[in-house]
């Protein structure tokens, strides 16, 4: 026993001296930076001296990361409002971001807005006012803690939704789209959408016609993807908005009628829909996954297919009455699909309990509940 | 272009094999390194490279003569009826056979494009080397770093489950 806690002892000291053919650390984080996100994952499994390497904190700025978590909205027991979470997803049970944002110059009342490649979008309220009316909209990355702050709206319109725009591989900046809507008498009197961006520091605003191209999002999350915000609409159809605010194009959705439960994220470099169909012959509901392999040509790929209730649980069941024959209403939120595997990530129940789905392995798992 | 070829400075970079090697300034200044140098005047005669032998020095000589911007190794002026297009893949093609290398000279080549500052370079030889081994397995990842598995078998097991999907 003794020698054989010697051997492993012995073992582990020599750990320090295999380093990749005397390349340097940095030269080494050069090289892997230019490998995806799940190719640096593997490395981590070559030894300790990669995984060291490849989890340090100073690396960890250079290499491309994958998805470590959500950000969620929490009921707070000391005050009256929610507060910012962080549900821990990869696993490797770091504490590497500040969920409460208190680095923020204003953080009594975080609301969190959107979230894009690692930074989010949140708006404060301003230190004393209660109400929503005067409040500060910020960009920050939870783990370097660093902040910028939107200059405030010239006009104030009743409704607002923004979504935010950020792909550090293409660009260091971010954009903020911010779709609004006031009302006239009869319809509303002025739709449009303002996109922020911080390489200029401005908004730019364009106000459209709701007509075929434009329809504001009826479905969040939007996807940045290829400079462009993509959501879903009603119509129903996928609008694709430029950084100009201008629509650059519309993409049908492969499961067409009303999109209660229609989903799109972007995985592995390309946009995925995701929606429960029901098959009236078979009287089953089927979640069904597609990703759009020829994005000029606009063509879905079915990927994936299963029934609803090995996913969902008695919820998908087929059962005519409800919305699209699902009873899953106020039961169901999708949250992510992962962005570098078949893996999709929702909620069920009341009490949120957040639940993944493998697709390759048809394995469903329950993570916490939120 | 007669003036600047008559103008041309040329610049001996010396390696610490002794090898020296008469270049023009303008191929030496590809390397950000010796840019510096030669822009705060540290460079009156030669410059001495150190760490870099003079077969991979030679080789980054190469490298920088071929991609010095619009004259070749020869001196002779790129032709301004030669699209930009067919001159980017005629240096594609030329890039893919000159890092037709083994695995020491290119970890060589490595280093010394970055010790020299030599974007282009660097990149070539790194994204040569990710394409090579990326999809690798585990074993074979291990035996081309030269590397040895060190993890204890519950902590390999551990590293495993957090990053299957990675192995998908």
């Amino acid at each position: 026993m003794n020698l054989l806690l010697g051997m492993v002892k012995g073992r582990r000291s020599k750990r320090r001296r295999c380093s990749a053919a005397n390349l340097t650390d940095d030269l080494v984080v050069e090289i892997l930076s230019r490998l995806p996100a799940r190719s640096v994952c593997r490395f981590k499994c070559v030894s300790t001296t990669w995984r060291d390497l490849i989890s340090h904190p100073v690396h960890r700025m250079k290499l491309p990361q994958t998805l470590a978590g959500f950000f969620t909205k929490h009921d707070s027991e000391t005050v009256l409002w929610s507060v910012p979470h962080f549900t821990n997803v990869s696993g490797t049970g770091l504490p590497f971001v500040s969920p409460s944002l208190d680095f923020l110059p204003v953080h009594k009342r975080i609301f969190l807005l959107d979230s894009c490649n690692g930074l989010l979008l949140c708006s404060c309220c301003a230190a004393g006012e209660l109400d929503m009316i005067y409040y500060h909209q910020f960009v920050c990355n939870p783990t370097t803690k660093e902040w910028v702050a939107l200059p405030d709206h010239n006009q104030a319109e009743k409704w607002r939704c923004s979504c935010l725009g950020f792909n550090p591989t293409m660009a260091p900046h971010f954009y903020v789209f911010e779709f609004f809507k006031d009302f006239g008498p009869l319809a509303p009197s002025v739709v449009g959408v303002e996109v922020y961006s911080s390489e200029t520091g401005e908004r730019v605003r364009k106000e459209h016609e709701l007509d075929n191209d434009f329809s504001l999002p009826d479905r969040l999350p939007g996807v940045f993807f290829n400079d462009c915000l993509h959501y879903l609409t009603h119509k129903p159809s996928i609008v694709v908005v430029d950084t100009e605010g201008e629509v650059c194009r519309n993409i049908p959705v492969p499961v067409p009628g009303e999109q209660w439960f229609g989903f799109i994220q972007l995985s592995q470099g390309r946009l995925h829909y995701a929606n429960f169909e029901a098959d009236h012959e078979d009287e089953v509901v089927r979640l069904v996954v597609y990703v759009l392999e020829d994005y000029d040509k606009q063509e879905w790929t079915l990927k994936h297919t299963a029934e609803a209730s090995h996913v969902v649980g008695s919820h998908g069941l087929y059962e005519p009455g409800w919305v699209s024959y699902i009873n899953l209403a106020e039961k169901f939120e999708w949250v992510a699909i992962h962005p570098d595997c078949n893996m999709i990530f929702y909620t069920v129940e009341w009490d949120k309990t957040l639940m993944s789905y493998d697709i390759d392995r048809r394995q469903v798992q329950e993570i916490c509940t939120l | 272009m007669a003036t600047r070829e008559a103008g041309k400075k040329m610049i001996m970079l010396k390696s610490p094999d002794g090898m020296e090697f008469e270049v023009e300034e303008a191929v030496a200044m590809e390397s950000q390194t010796i840019r510096k140098m030669i822009e705060d005047d540290c460079a009156d005669t030669a410059i001495l490279i150190p760490n870099i032998n003079s077969k991979i020095l030679s080789r980054v000589i190469e490298y920088c003569n071929k991609h010095v911007p619009t004259t070749g190794a020869t001196g002779a002026a790129a032709s301004d009826t030669v699209a930009p297009a067919a001159l980017a893949e005629d240096l594609k093609i030329w890039d893919a056979e000159f890092i037709k290398v083994n695995r020491a000279t290119r970890f060589d080549l490595i280093q010394a494009a970055s010790y020299l500052n030599i974007k282009g370079l660097l990149d070539l030889t790194s994204q040569t080397t990710i394409d090579t081994i990326s999809d690798n397995s585990l074993e074979e990842i291990r035996s081309f770093l030269s590397t040895k598995n060190d993890y204890l078998p519950e902590e390999e097991q551990t590293i495993r489950r957090e990053n299957q999907w990675a192995f998908q």
